[in-house]
């Protein structure tokens, strides 16, 4: 009978201590400064819109003031049937350019993404004389400042004929909510564009091949196994894209103007309070588009993952 | 089964030029050539990835050389196996099967027996990026067999494997292949590879078919000076034979060897494996002696690789239980002797192929 504590195991040496990678560190701080200086720009805003007199006032005015019907306005003193019908004025040219924004970014970034992916695919896969004039080109709407691009827009609308002409046919871009969607189109395709580059670069070209030896069409290849493939790419692309649209307002005031219940977006009303010194009512703007950002954000990431499969579904690939 | 006929393509800069190439049903095809010789290209073309710019293809007396991939009814597994990543291993199996229609149950039903060859029912719930690089190489195997193709090409499939799993999946190829009985492409750059699956190996050098035949007959027989640098035979030289009675003699560095029928300008190579380590005994008339110091003397495997300066040198690949060559050892002095048989005359490298 042997006691357990008579096997004498020696001490286990404990292993030397790795040194800490110094390059990982300085990354890992690097990214905590942008970060902390991202998160510090939320909660300011944040702070300074629940925090003080004029941030409670406006959200209190906004979003929580009941606003009497224009009839039971009549019975009310002067000065306040003017202050209700401000009010009634600016909750309603807000909820117009909240969902002017909405759908047209949301239509911008599908438009985009229709001619993003075959553009990012050719300049990926061209191998034609021309290919990299195109890339270079494709890249204009990234490196031109976005209210120098409002401004030729209107210049090529105005100058060439092009706004009569197609108003001749009842197509009307200039100073309407169509100018906004073509505004966010043309800028945010090139981002798309870009990105989406990138990911058909990664993608090795023999799995469409492989898929046209096995059966399919070229085209039914690149639906079933190469855009398959750049799933995440699809979605960050479009993500970009609709962010990029929800974004932009220089080049819209430029383009389509800033009129209320009309043109105006998200942005240009922020720009066109902030020029007004309202801080307050152009920072709850910035956070309302957050709170959008990040729910829209979370639904694309649901969605999008099988997006490309149901598509290849659809055309029973 | 196929038959290429003058076909040419052409890929950026590179030319794939008059190949012809007839491959019987059943057999098992080695491609040999170096990376850049247009073994891919030509694969490629067969698979109609690629367009013809003139000649022909017939699959099965069919001429195809018009057709898109997806009529050709050949199964492709490309280098890295190109499995789609975004699918599980069981819908890349049937993807074929899926593209042309076939009913899922069906599909279920047909891919049956080609995972139980393969031994691959374990990996079908499985996502490709989790599988080993041998476990993928079945899967896109399978993926290129569930379509029943009437011919299987296979663009370096081992590639990517290491030594021993690639002599390992070699031999499964081929007795899949048996098993199966269809016609194989296989697309490499190593004769060692070549010799272990193929019935006939044809060497492509710089966009032409530089040689056809069964192994034994290219590595014994190589058709020119690129297809035995190709094979890593060594002991390639150039010089002057004039016939005799027995043959030639062939002279070359101030050395008169005994050689086989040859005469004029020639280049030759000695077979490393024909030449021995000579003893005291008298030589036979037509035999070569040739003494030196021995440079190089590497054990590998079940063969003792020596390396001979003298005034010609030469690379041996000796038994290693072949008398005294345990005794070998490098700075040595030595003779080595080899029979004027061990000598192959080379062709010039831009004749026609030879068999």
């Amino acid at each position: 009978m042997t006691d357990s504590t008579d096997i004498i195991s020696p001490e286990p040496t404990p292993p030397p201590r790795r040194r800490r990678s110094f390059l990982k560190g300085a990354f890992a701080g690097i990214l905590a400064i942008y970060v902390l200086l991202i998160g510090g720009i939320l909660v300011a805003d944040f702070l300074y819109v629940a925090g003080t007199e004029a941030g409670h006032r406006e959200i209190k005015e906004l979003f929580f003031t009941h606003i009497p019907t224009r009839a039971e306005r009549v019975e009310l003193p002067k000065d306040q049937q003017l202050y209700f019908g401000a009010l009634e004025r600016r909750r309603g040219a807000l909820i117009h350019s909240v969902w002017l924004s909405v759908w047209t970014s949301a239509l911008a970034a599908v438009i985009s993404l229709v001619i993003a992916v075959p553009t990012g695919y050719v300049l990926s896969r061209g191998r034609f004389w021309g290919v990299r004039l195109l890339d270079a080109m494709v890249d204009i709407p990234i490196v031109l400042p976005p209210l120098l691009f409002g401004i030729s827009l209107l210049v090529l609308f105005t100058q060439s004929g092009l706004n009569k002409t197609l108003a001749s046919i009842g197509i009307r871009f200039m100073h309407e909510p169509a100018g906004i969607v073509l505004v966010q189109v043309l800028i945010a395709t090139a981002y798309g564009a870009r990105m989406l580059r990138g990911t058909f670069d990664s993608i090795d070209p023999r799995q469409a091949a492989v898929a046209q030896t096995l059966g399919c069409t070229p085209t039914r290849a690149f639906f079933t196994v190469t855009l398959s493939s750049a799933r995440n790419g699809l979605i960050a692309a479009i993500v970009m894209m609709w962010a990029r649209s929800l974004a932009l307002y220089g080049p819209i005031i430029a383009f389509c103007g800033s009129t209320a219940m009309h043109t105006e977006v998200m942005p240009t009303r922020m720009y066109l309070e902030m020029s007004v010194a309202r801080l307050e009512a152009a920072l709850l703007i910035a956070l309302m588009m957050i709170a959008m950002a990040v729910f829209v954000l979370f639904v694309l990431k649901l969605v999008m993952g099988r997006a490309t499969d149901q598509v290849g579904r659809m055309l029973r690939l | 089964m196929l038959e290429i006929e003058k076909l040419e393509t052409q890929a950026g800069e590179f030319r794939l030029g008059g190949i012809d190439l007839t491959i019987e049903q059943g057999t098992y095809v080695v491609l040999l050539g170096p990376t850049g010789s247009g073994k891919s290209v030509l694969i490629e073309t067969v698979c109609g990835l690629r367009d013809a710019t003139a000649g022909r293809i017939r699959l099965g007396g069919l001429d195809v050389t018009g057709l898109p991939p997806r009529d050709r009814h050949l199964g492709y597994v490309p280098q890295d196996y190109a499995l789609f990543h975004t699918k599980r291993v069981w819908a890349n199996i049937m993807f074929g099967l899926r593209a042309r229609h076939v009913s899922r149950p069906e599909a279920w039903a047909r891919i049956g027996p080609i995972v139980e060859m393969l031994q691959i029912d374990r990996l079908l719930q499985r996502w490709p990026a989790t599988l080993s690089g041998g476990e993928q190489q079945r899967v896109a195997l399978a993926r290129a067999l569930a379509t029943d193709p009437q011919l299987l090409l296979l663009d370096e499939p081992v590639s990517a494997l290491d030594e021993p799993t690639r002599d390992r999946v070699c031999r499964e190829l081929v007795a899949m292949q048996r098993r199966v009985g269809i016609s194989v492409v296989h697309v490499c750059h190593s004769i060692e590879e070549a010799s272990l699956v193929a019935d006939r190996i044809g060497v492509i050098h710089d966009g032409r078919l530089a040689q056809t035949g069964t192994p034994d007959d290219v590595i014994s027989r190589p058709a020119n000076r690129d297809v035995a640098n190709l094979l890593r035979l060594g002991n390639v030289f150039s010089g002057r034979a004039t016939p005799n009675t027995d043959g030639s003699r062939i002279e070359v560095n101030g050395l008169v060897l005994h050689g086989p029928p040859a005469e004029g300008r020639v280049e030759f190579i000695v077979r490393p494996w024909e030449v021995d380590i000579a003893d005291d005994t008298p030589q036979a008339a037509g035999h070569n002696t040739i003494g030196g110091t021995l440079s190089e003397v590497i054990t590998a495997g079940a063969s003792v690789r020596v390396r001979l300066e003298g005034s010609l040198t030469l690379q041996l690949a000796l038994p290693r239980r072949a008398p005294g060559v345990a005794e070998l050892r490098t700075g040595q002095t030595a003779r080595v002797s080899f029979d004027r048989s061990a000598i192959h005359i080379l062709g010039d490298a831009d004749s026609a192929p030879s068999e």
